[in-house]
């Protein structure tokens, strides 16, 4: 579904129906006098109850970012400023959050989305709240989630290195760090990211929010999915990595080698040892692989996502590729309370660039 | 037994520091629960449930102290000697908890070190001790270390494991009995039910412990519990497994079951319901 047009959300909202009260929409017409204002509203929404009526100033935003709420609440702040308390403060969109909603609310500025979410403010005269229906416009996002997959590669590079001068180093440090990514998916994640308010456009691009950052990746990451696996016993792990290197290196194919314990203090015993694979049958040619469940020492996941494979740390001494530490990180907190502990070591390190 | 990460380091270092001075180090917690499924792999002993579960400890190391050491104050001061080398008190839990950094991978992790205590038993070591329902020491002014009083803990010293492990250097130190380590977990799953973290870990312990007794232990563990059956922990212990381990329906085999989806293990739980059922209905 495209995302929709000031004039759409207009046409739309002449629909909305919010019993027992009735509303009335009347688009600002401009005039002359108006050039002399700094802003002017969107619309004008009279609610009317019985005999009474209240008049909203209104504002549409055809996608409820924070940064694009923010700006409707600042525009709407200076007009309650210069026009006094007549004018109750609104947003229209296709669709708020709850949280955006109480936000909203927290400041008396009222909010009605095209998905059936209400909430009017008149201090001390009307207070209506119909919230919590979903979304039906989840494509108001040109990409549907950038904290997972692909699109994630891009927060990750902003994790790795908090500042840039322009897209194209974005891009280009994504593919120094090892991201088969495009130009234009940066481009588009990154206008997200301003949007969200994680990264600053205003001179160069600059991390301004990492906390939130990692907190979003986490809350969206998910294991590769479908991923193919095989889980056995190997006479000698080292000798069994040392192999799959070797035949990975030899027909340009990725691996990673996911060891917490290379980053955290972590002792496991009885699990097998995890490396991501773009081919299981490519990289174990030539090992001594008998698939068992029963005490494992070894587990190759055949995955193509890319994140898994994104800034994989190269280890001189045993000369093989492990996953990055936020990738590490990313995994443990999915888990069970010792795997959330044992994450939990490594925040400070991914959120002060100790991984860049 | 070799052990190859950084919690084995750390707890050689201290054994061997407070070795001299007559203090033995029980470990108990995810450290204790790791090193008994490592010398498990190592013996290839048969055990009540095969496959049993792998183990992840965390940067803790649980430290239970006999009776003997809780009644010393000579003995807690110099504990606190060989901490104050290089661990830090952790706010709010100054006496009886203590953090270290140690480098992995070129970054400093912390270690964390605790330490529990069964308040004795005997009228002789007693009265030599302060217990209330958080802290156990030896009676004096001038506390420097505390133990988290650990009621449930009552066969730990009694029941313990020695073992030797080895890296570099090699020290003994002893892990709590299987059935010693019961008392523990089943207790803290009691306290947890709600918590949707922390009850299922628990939970799973439990199952983990069973799964990973050798038929020695299991016979050790049926003559401790009939020797031990009229004990107030015996009974509250039981009381539990009644409550939330009876069937498959009860809230801590379904605990168990929560924790497994998320890891990916396959818990026998029948066989949980009927080890428990057995060892706590013996009296």
């Amino acid at each position: 579904m495209k995302r929709l047009t000031e004039k759409e959300i207009i046409r739309e909202l002449r629909e909305v129906d919010i019993p027992p009260l009735r509303i009335n929409i009347r688009e600002f017409v401009s005039t002359n006098n108006d050039s002399q204002v700094e802003y002017i509203p969107d619309l004008f929404i009279d609610v009317d109850w019985g005999e009474k009526t209240w008049r909203f100033v209104s504002e549409i935003k055809t996608v409820a970012t924070p940064k694009l709420i923010a700006i409707a609440v600042s525009q709407l702040n200076e007009i309650r400023e210069t026009s006094g308390n007549e004018s109750n403060p609104m947003i229209v969109a296709p669709y708020m959050s709850e949280a955006q909603f109480k936000e909203l609310a927290a400041r008396n500025i009222s909010a009605i989305d095209l998905s059936g979410n209400v909430m009017l403010i008149v201090p001390g005269k009307l207070l209506i709240e119909r919230i919590g229906n979903r979304n039906l416009f989840p494509s108001s996002s040109p990409i549907k989630n950038i904290y997972r997959g692909t699109s994630s590669i891009v927060a990750r590079v902003m994790l790795s290195r908090s500042e840039y001068t322009s897209v194209g180093e974005v891009f280009e440090e994504a593919k120094k760090r090892g991201a088969k990514i495009t130009l234009a998916t940066v481009s588009k994640v990154l206008k997200e990211l301003d949007d969200d308010f994680i990264i600053s456009r205003e001179q160069g691009i600059k991390l301004i929010d990492a906390e939130s950052l990692l907190d979003r990746l986490k809350s969206n990451y998910r294991e590769a999915q479908g991923a193919k696996k095989v889980i056995g016993k190997v006479a000698s792990v080292d000798k069994a990595l040392r192999r799959i290197a070797l035949n990975c290196e030899k027909i340009e194919q990725r691996y990673a080698v996911n060891e917490a314990q290379r980053y955290v203090v972590f002792p496991t015993v009885g699990e097998p040892l995890r490396i991501y694979v773009e081919s299981i049958s490519d990289a174990s040619v030539g090992i001594d692989f008998e698939e068992t469940d029963r005490f494992p020492n070894i587990a190759l996941i055949e995955t193509s996502e890319e994140p898994v494979y994104f800034d994989r740390s190269w280890d001189s001494k045993s000369k093989r590729y492990f996953t990055s530490p936020l990738q590490v990180y990313l995994e443990l907190s999915q888990k069970g309370k010792r795997e959330q502990d044992a994450a939990a070591q490594l925040v400070e390190r991914i959120l002060t660039g100790g991984m860049r | 037994m070799k052990v190859d990460d950084p919690l084995g380091k750390e707890l050689i270092r201290l054994a061997r520091e407070l070795e001299p001075h007559e203090i033995p180090l029980i470990v108990g917690g995810g450290y204790g629960l790791f090193l008994k499924t490592k010398l498990l792999l190592e013996s290839k002993e048969r055990t009540r449930i095969d496959p049993f579960p792998s183990a992840r400890s965390t940067e803790d190391l649980d430290f239970f102290l006999q009776a003997e050491i809780v009644s010393s104050d000579a003995k807690f001061r110099k504990i606190r000697e060989v901490l104050d080398k290089d661990y830090e008190p952790i706010k709010g839990a100054e006496y009886y908890q203590f953090t270290k950094k140690v480098l992995t991978s070129g970054m400093a992790q912390p270690i964390k070190v605790d330490f529990l205590a069964f308040p004795p038993e005997s009228d002789e070591l007693r009265k030599l001790v302060d217990v209330d329902v958080r802290r156990t020491a030896p009676k004096g002014k001038n506390r420097v270390l505390h133990a988290h009083t650990t009621e449930e803990a009552f066969l730990v010293q009694e029941t313990a494991l020695r073992i030797r492990i080895t890296q570099g250097n090699s020290a003994e130190i002893f892990i709590p009995h299987p059935f010693a380590y019961l008392f523990l977990k089943l207790n803290a799953v009691n306290d947890r039910l709600g918590d949707s973290i922390k009850g299922p870990y628990h939970a799973f312990d439990v199952y983990r412990i069973i799964a990973m007794m050798t038929e020695n232990e299991w016979k050790e563990s049926t003559s401790i519990a009939k020797r031990y059956s009229a004990h107030r922990q015996f009974e509250k212990a039981a009381a539990i497994v009644a409550e939330q381990f009876a069937n498959e329906d009860s809230k801590g085999v379904i605990l168990v079951k929560r924790f497994a989806a998320q890891t990916g293990d396959k818990p026998e739980t029948n066989k949980l319901i009927a080890d428990l059922d057995y060892l706590f209905n013996l009296a």
